[in-house]
Parts: structure tokens; C-alpha cells; sequence
């Protein structure tokens, strides 16, 4: 049995599973299991495989801002492609593997799975947090510092249009891509994707 | 790190009680307005001796290089006067006269500021008016509020008094060391264009009273009130001692990231260094980031980072 589980991506003690995440009642949403079966051998990020910091900034960022979208959810919904259809998000990670952003557009019943980006494995665990830009948040825009595109733009206005998907990234990485410091720089930077004439594209907005 | 909480002129939670009088003006600490009426410029010829008592300039003893310490020594008084006065008679004696000593102490470190070393006896008036304008607008607004401090510590005067000098100490610094610095220009206006009362010397101006600073309010930017901790005012004067002259273009204010350290008061920007802008062929660039991080900045990012092609982002540590 033990032999079972673990091939399929389970942990074999009970007291050892990962912690839940937030629930949907606390305003995580239930990913759909067509979506979850399109996975594969991969599972959702757990609240245990979570470095310490990320909790923390949480934390941090519900004490100032109690109506700030979570960032402790492995998964989003929203209509990314804007074609009538609920979408999915979600941060998801294997035995040993990386953590990799997944979005799942929706067509029908079933999901087209595929990876955005990957996060390379860290011995702290997943540095990344995952949120939802909702239709008409500003996301990069909203930093003053972005410079990423010019803010009158078509494209900035598509980009503030559309729902979009958020991940934290580190202040600095190595050439591994591993962040130089698990604390709270690890979301001194966000990045947001957004589908727009049918290729995902992202934006990078440092603080 | 003192607790702050806002006390502005007027504002509430400030009774009529805690804002001494002054005997020799009638105005009272803390009443910004009416000192600045008398900076010189301001005020008709005459107000300023009026406000400056006894001692005023044309006495005897105003010739020379006496001035300034004549000047200095009536301006310690006054403030030592409006300091003791703000605390309640309740308050051991030897409380209410370090109390005095640290309010000398605060306005020894302005008139530092204030005077130049080598004032002529002609501007010597007005720099105690203006010395005096500056203590009334700055560290002053703290110096007569011990009764909140007080209150704060259940009436444990010895626990008052210490939370109070770190509170005024800290409001000096702030004041002398960076706002009234000629090395450091404090941005009145936002990247984004965005007007509100968070900007670089809004904030600066906010902490030199002994408030909390506001952060903005649009964009990622939570609202609400924090104070700068004192390692990163700290370091900013630093900066000056050690040759830079520059321009802070965010404190507290701004729209960051959502964990940012700006909203906890412990984050600068920099987007002028020694005139020029901050850039990839700054000389000073690297320099003036090594020297934020030899003073404990533990996020220092500049150009050739991601996101910083004009600007360095210094931030101290989360406590």
C-alpha cells in the first residue's frame, strides 16, 4: 500500500500529509477534478511545503490590507481567456521537483493543462505565492515603478481588462533561479500573466 | 522603536492641557502657523523681538561672537521652559529636570543647523527666530505632549520619560538630520503623479513633529499611518556625512508591491545622486548602495537589477 501511494505522489504517513490549505470557505476555490486529473503525477501545493517567510508575508499583507486577494491558495478561478468559461490556476509541485505554475483554460468539461513557468526546487520549500489579478486591477501598472509599458497603451488596457494570475518572485535570484534569501524579499517583486490574442505573455513589476 | 501616534496642531486626542503656553510669545508649542508668521520675510519688522524676549537683539550683549551663544542659551531656555511645563507637577522634580536637559540638548542640535558658524551679527536675529520657528514646528510638538506618554505607561514616570527622549531624540534627528540637511531634497510629489499627503517630505515632515507618517492610498498602497524606524533616518544622514548629496523619491508613500517594505517605514528610494540621476553610468551608484548596506540595509537594489534603472531601493530588516 505504502509502495502505491507513493507512486502516486501520496505520503504514506497520515500524521506526515501536508497540511490544507485555506478552504474554499475561506475563500480558496475548489479546483475542479477534470483539472485535477489532468495533472498527472503532480499534486497542488500544500500549506506544509510552504517556506516559512511566505506565511509570514501573508500575514503581513492581511494586517494592512484585510481585503487583499489570498496568496495562500494553490489554485485561482477566473476567465483568463475571456471566452465565457471559468478557468484554473494553480501552483502545483511533485516528489523532488519543482514548483510550477499551471493554468488549466477550460473547454467544456475538460481542461487544457500547461505550464506557464517553473520555480526550481529549494530546501526551505515553495517560495512562491499565486493570486488573482481580478478584470480591471491595474496589477503591474498599479506599481509605480513599473516601466514595463506605456500606461495610455492598448496593450495596458487590455492588460487591465482581463483577469490575470499573479506570482511572487524574489528581489534577487541566482543563475539557478533560486531565490538569494528566504525572507520577505521573496515577494519584493510580482509577476502577472495574462492571455491576450491567444499567447500568454507576462509582466514584471519590482517594488 | 517609540510608539507614535498623529498629533497634529488641533488635532484630536491632543487636549488644551498638554500644549504648554509659551510665556514670552503666548503662542503655543506645537502652533506651527504662528512661527512660521514670524520666519524672517513673514513678519513685519519688530515682531521678531517681540518673540524673542528678553535678550532680544539690540541688547548689549547681541556683538560679536558672543551672539550665538547668547542667542543659543535663550533659545535652551525657552525650549527647557516649554518642556518642564508640559509635565504634570505630579512628576518627580528630578524627572522634570532631565526632561529639561533633554530639551536643551534637541535645541542645541537645531541651532546647530539653524546658525552658521560664520553668521554675521546681522543675520543673527533671524536665526533664532527661525531656530525658534523650527522647535515650534518639529521636535517641540513632542517636547509638550509628556502627558500622553504618561498615560501610555500608567503614570510610571521614570518608563514615560524614557519612551518621551527616544521619541524626541528621534524627532530631532528627523528634523536636523534630514530635513533640515541641505544634502538631502525630499520629493514633494509622487512617480505616479499622484497627490497625497504620504510624499518624501510629507513623511519626513510627519516624523520630524514625532507623528507617524502616512502611506498612500491608491494602487497597491494599503492607507493608514506608520512610524520611519530610526535605523533608516539614521542611515539617511549618514549618507550625507559621508560626502552624497541626494534626492529621496519615496518613503512610506508610493504604490509597491503588496508586502512592501515602504509600508513599514523602513524603506527609502533614491532617484538623484550628487545632481545626477540615478543611472547605469552613475559614478556614485555603487558606492552609495555599499554604504546603505554597511549601515544594515539588507534590500539594496539599483540599476542593473530588475525594476531599478533609475532609482536604489535601500531597506532595513523588519524587526
Amino acid at each position: 500500500v505504502t509502495l502505491f501511494l507513493a507512486l502516486l505522489g501520496c505520503p504514506s504517513d497520515p500524521a506526515a500529509a501536508p497540511e490544507a490549505l485555506p478552504a474554499v470557505s475561506d475563500g480558496c476555490p475548489a479546483p475542479p477534478d477534470a483539472f485535477l486529473a489532468a495533472l498527472g503525477s503532480d499534486r497542488l501545493v500544500a500549506r506544509d511545503d510552504l517556506a516559512a517567510a511566505l506565511v509570514r508575508i501573508d500575514a503581513d499583507v492581511r494586517s494592512m490590507r484585510p481585503d487583499a486577494p489570498p496568496m495562500l491558495c494553490p489554485t485561482i478561478r477566473a476567465d483568463f481567456d475571456a471566452d465565457g468559461e471559468d478557468d484554473v490556476a494553480a501552483l502545483v509541485t511533485s516528489p523532488d521537483g519543482p514548483t510550477r505554475l499551471v493554468v488549466g483554460l477550460a473547454e467544456g468539461a475538460a481542461f487544457e493543462v500547461r505550464e506557464l513557468r517553473s520555480f526550481p526546487r529549494h530546501a526551505e520549500g515553495v517560495y512562491t505565492a499565486l493570486w488573482l489579478k481580478p478584470p480591471g486591477a491595474g496589477g503591474p501598472l498599479d506599481h509605480d515603478n513599473f516601466a514595463g509599458l506605456d500606461r495610455s497603451s492598448p496593450e495596458a488596457a487590455a492588460l487591465k481588462e482581463r483577469a490575470g494570475i499573479v506570482v511572487c518572485v524574489p528581489s534577487r535570484a541566482d543563475d539557478a533561479g533560486l531565490p538569494a534569501a528566504i525572507d520577505d524579499s521573496l515577494c519584493y517583486g510580482e509577476e502577472t500573466w495574462t492571455f491576450a490574442g491567444g499567447a500568454w505573455k507576462s509582466y514584471r513589476a519590482m517594488d | 522603536m517609540p510608539a507614535l501616534s498623529k498629533n497634529r496642531p488641533a488635532a484630536a486626542g491632543t487636549s488644551t492641557a498638554d500644549v504648554a503656553p509659551s510665556k514670552d510669545t503666548g503662542y503655543p508649542h506645537g502652533n506651527a502657523a504662528a512661527a512660521q508668521d514670524l520666519l524672517p520675510g513673514t513678519a513685519e519688522s519688530g515682531d521678531s523681538a517681540s518673540l524673542l524676549g528678553d535678550g532680544a537683539p539690540g541688547t548689549a550683549d547681541d556683538v560679536g561672537g558672543p551672539v550665538a551663544d547668547s542667542a543659543l542659551d535663550r533659545l535652551k531656555g525657552r525650549a527647557r521652559g516649554a518642556a518642564v511645563a508640559a509635565v504634570p507637577a505630579s512628576v518627580p522634580a528630578e524627572i522634570r529636570s532631565r526632561v529639561g536637559d533633554v530639551a536643551e540638548q534637541q535645541m542645541t542640535g537645531l541651532w546647530g543647523r539653524v546658525h552658521p558658524a560664520t553668521a554675521s551679527d546681522a543675520t543673527a536675529d533671524a536665526d533664532e527666530v527661525k531656530a525658534w520657528a523650527a522647535w515650534n514646528d518639529g521636535v517641540g510638538q513632542v517636547a509638550a505632549d509628556f502627558s500622553r506618554f504618561l498615560r501610555e505607561k500608567n503614570g510610571d514616570a521614570n518608563a514615560a520619560f524614557t519612551a518621551w527622549s527616544e521619541a524626541v531624540a528621534h524627532a530631532g534627528q528627523v528634523q536636523t538630520g534630514i530635513l533640515m540637511n541641505p544634502d538631502i531634497t525630499l520629493a514633494t510629489t509622487h512617480v505616479s503623479n499622484v497627490r497625497d499627503n504620504a510624499n518624501a517630505k510629507a513623511t519626513v515632515q510627519d516624523a520630524a513633529r514625532g507623528n507617524p507618517s502616512d502611506r498612500s492610498r491608491y494602487g497597491n498602497a494599503p492607507g493608514g499611518e506608520i512610524g520611519l524606524d530610526p535605523r533608516m533616518t539614521e542611515a539617511m544622514e549618514d549618507l550625507t556625512a559621508r560626502g552624497y548629496k541626494f534626492r529621496v523619491s519615496e518613503i512610506t508613500g508610493g504604490s509597491h508591491g503588496r508586502n512592501s517594505r515602504h509600508y513599514a517605514g523602513i524603506a527609502f528610494d533614491v532617484d538623484q545622486i550628487n545632481g545626477q540621476r540615478v543611472g547605469a553610468r552613475h559614478p556614485d551608484v555603487r558606492g552609495f548602495m555599499a554604504a546603505c548596506r554597511e549601515m544594515g540595509a539588507t534590500e539594496v537594489l539599483g540599476p542593473g537589477d530588475d525594476g531599478h534603472d533609475t532609482h536604489i531601493h535601500a531597506a532595513w530588516p523588519r524587526e
